[in-house]
């Protein structure tokens, strides 16, 4: 009896432990589906390609994924991307007051800027952060396009080593993974970090434990507006040129990343390092999508769907595994 | 009792003339309050009649319009939750101080998360299990071997039990509990209560808020009424019986909501 007990808990820890990290497996699923398909995909060049292909959008994914975690949302992820590189490119090609060497801080202390304006609404002023993300979406938007005057920058206005970090495969891996580890160890380890699982999962408990909403709103934003800003800084090394259309394509994939990694759409409960899985399975959907040459438009049909198909496999996730714990 | 203690002590906690506005609804209208080390305060009152305000003011949660607080005779200013839990005031409302999605332990040390005594800003889960698990089983909590269960998935009685295993680890010299019997099974009502009473026993003073009498009657060394942000009575329970307080609340409301 007590042996077929200890059986039974292994049994059900096993697929506890598949469930909560069930990005994996589906990760696996679908790479060997595309991968039958098309067979390229299989090979290690292509692998690694992926991988890298993946990076500028994981930056915004952790944005993404620490608002969720907080109980908010960040509409305004993409459009902070694509300005704060415009901007840092703008004062790297037009004027030389900025050494070379410290070039990659622009978009990240921009980016930091933007979230701080969306943290400040949205914390201390208590605006809704849907309304205000919304707002502020379109701003940066319409700002990058200005600052542009309407023209891409190539990257051989820009100076070499600012876009080292994002054109190198081998750095641009392994910083990413190294960023995940310290936003991990931030988010599971350090106080701060819990607190915004807290805030995420109560705003009203949070403030009843000495926990204060506002500051802890206002640093979510404050760090996926930074996260965005490192994005932007990847992206443009990605493209060797800050493109006016930059980040257009950025907010939806970050929603259904973060979903599909099991990140909560109410909040309070996520794991960061899942989301590298979502962030690969989007890169390898992605990849696919372009050995066969399919027009921006569909992709993003595509990821409008995917979108919706994260959120079902999350609920039917979430329902399975809360009917295993309450049983427990 | 209470008169007795008058006499010896310096109250734990001493509230002189409270108020409190919210734009032009006067909620609290001048507050006197004593309590005593170990002594449960019975607080009762309809809706409205600013039981929570004055709870949370003294917990820190909200900030007083005038008055003053004195604690251990000392003049003080809560001016937020910590500034309270300093003192040593612990709140006890059970659906605004529990966090659902995560687990026992992270719960139990909400906003008060031990570090590691080495890496000093990172947390010490080790240290958070096992204390976790102490002190539910020192409460005799069938929650102890599992501090890693997440919250949502527990009963009312359960999660009631989380809260108070904080106030005991904490060692809160003044615990606040707002309706903690609400919501809860005939067994939980059941735990509340002895949990009040073993309060007492620790020497621990607790405001118990409801708006059964019978429930508060049962434990409260006093009974306090508050209506329309006044207080209206304050007795010891040994003088009275349940029907005769009954009597004195409802004749003590009537005359003044005709007064008003």
């Amino acid at each position: 009896m007590k042996v077929k007990d200890k059986e039974f808990e292994l049994k059900q820890n096993t697929l506890l432990f598949m469930l909560e990290n069930a990005v994996w497996p589906l990760f696996i699923m679908i790479y060997l589906v595309l991968g039958l398909i098309q067979p390229v995909i299989f090979s290690p060049t292509f692998f690694t390609y992926i991988i890298y292909l993946s990076i500028p959008l994981g930056f915004a994914i952790i944005a993404q994924t620490i608002c969720l975690i907080g109980g908010v949302l960040d509409l305004s992820t993409g459009s902070i991307v694509g300005f704060s590189a415009m901007i840092a490119g703008v004062m790297l090609k037009d004027f030389n007051f900025v050494p070379p060497y410290i070039s990659f801080i622009l978009p990240i202390f921009f980016g930091l800027l933007c979230g701080m304006f969306n943290g400040y609404f949205i914390g201390f002023l208590r605006l809704n952060p849907f309304i205000v993300t919304l707002a502020t979406m379109m701003a940066f938007q319409g700002l990058k396009i200005i600052i542009a005057g309407g023209f891409t920058i190539p990257g051989s206005y820009l100076p070499e080593i600012y876009l080292f970090p994002g054109s190198d495969t081998t750095f641009s891996i392994t910083s990413f993974f190294i960023t995940i580890l310290l936003v991990w160890i931030f988010l599971r380890y350090t106080r701060l970090g819990i607190h915004i699982y807290v805030i995420g999962g109560s705003q009203d408990v949070g403030h009843m434990m000495g926990i204060d909403p506002k500051k802890m709103l206002f640093l979510i934003f404050s760090l996926s507006g930074m996260f965005s800003g490192l994005s932007g800084l990847y992206y443009t090394g990605f493209n060797r040129s800050v493109p006016i259309t930059l980040g257009n394509e950025v907010l939806f994939p970050t929603f259904a990343a973060a979903i599909i990694s099991g990140v909560s759409l109410r909040g309070g409960r996520g794991n960061i390092l899942n989301v590298v899985g979502g962030t690969l399975l989007l890169g390898v959907i992605e990849a696919f999508l372009v050995t066969y040459a399919v027009s921006p438009e569909a992709r993003i049909v595509g990821y409008g769907f995917i979108v919706l198909i994260a959120v079902l496999f999350n609920q039917f996730r979430d329902n399975v595994r809360d009917s295993i714990l309450r049983r427990i | 009792m209470n008169y007795e203690h008058e006499l010896t002590e310096v109250p734990l906690l001493k509230l002189r003339n409270i108020h409190k506005y919210f734009g032009k609804v006067h909620a609290l209208k001048g507050i006197d309050l004593d309590i005593y080390e170990g002594e449960i305060i019975g607080l009762i009152g309809d809706n409205g009649a600013g039981k929570s305000t004055l709870t949370k003011i003294i917990a820190g949660a909200i900030r007083k319009d005038s008055g003053e607080i004195y604690w251990n005779g000392r003049k003080v200013e809560i001016k937020n939750v910590n500034d309270a839990r300093r003192l040593g005031i612990e709140v006890a409302f059970q659906e605004m101080t529990l966090i659902d999605s995560l687990d026992i332990g992270l719960n139990i040390f909400l906003g008060r998360e031990p570090l590691n005594h080495k890496i000093r800003f990172l947390l010490d889960y080790n240290k958070m299990y096992e204390e976790a698990r102490r002190i539910l089983k020192q409460l005799g909590l069938r929650t102890w071997n599992n501090p890693k269960r997440e919250v949502r998935f527990l009963s009312g009685g359960e999660k009631q039990g989380i809260v108070v295993a904080r106030a005991m680890l904490f060692q809160s010299k003044l615990v606040i509990l707002d309706e903690p019997t609400r919501n809860l099974s005939v067994a939980g009502v059941r735990m509340v209560l002895d949990f009040i009473k073993s309060l007492k026993e620790k020497k621990i003073a607790c405001i118990f808020i409801s708006h059964t009498l019978h429930h508060v009657y049962e434990v409260a060394d006093r009974i306090v009424l508050l209506s329309l942000g006044r207080k209206i009575l304050d007795v010891p329970k040994s003088q009275y019986t349940v029907e005769e307080l009954e009597n004195i609340i409802i004749e003590k409301t009537m005359k003044q909501d005709v007064s008003v």
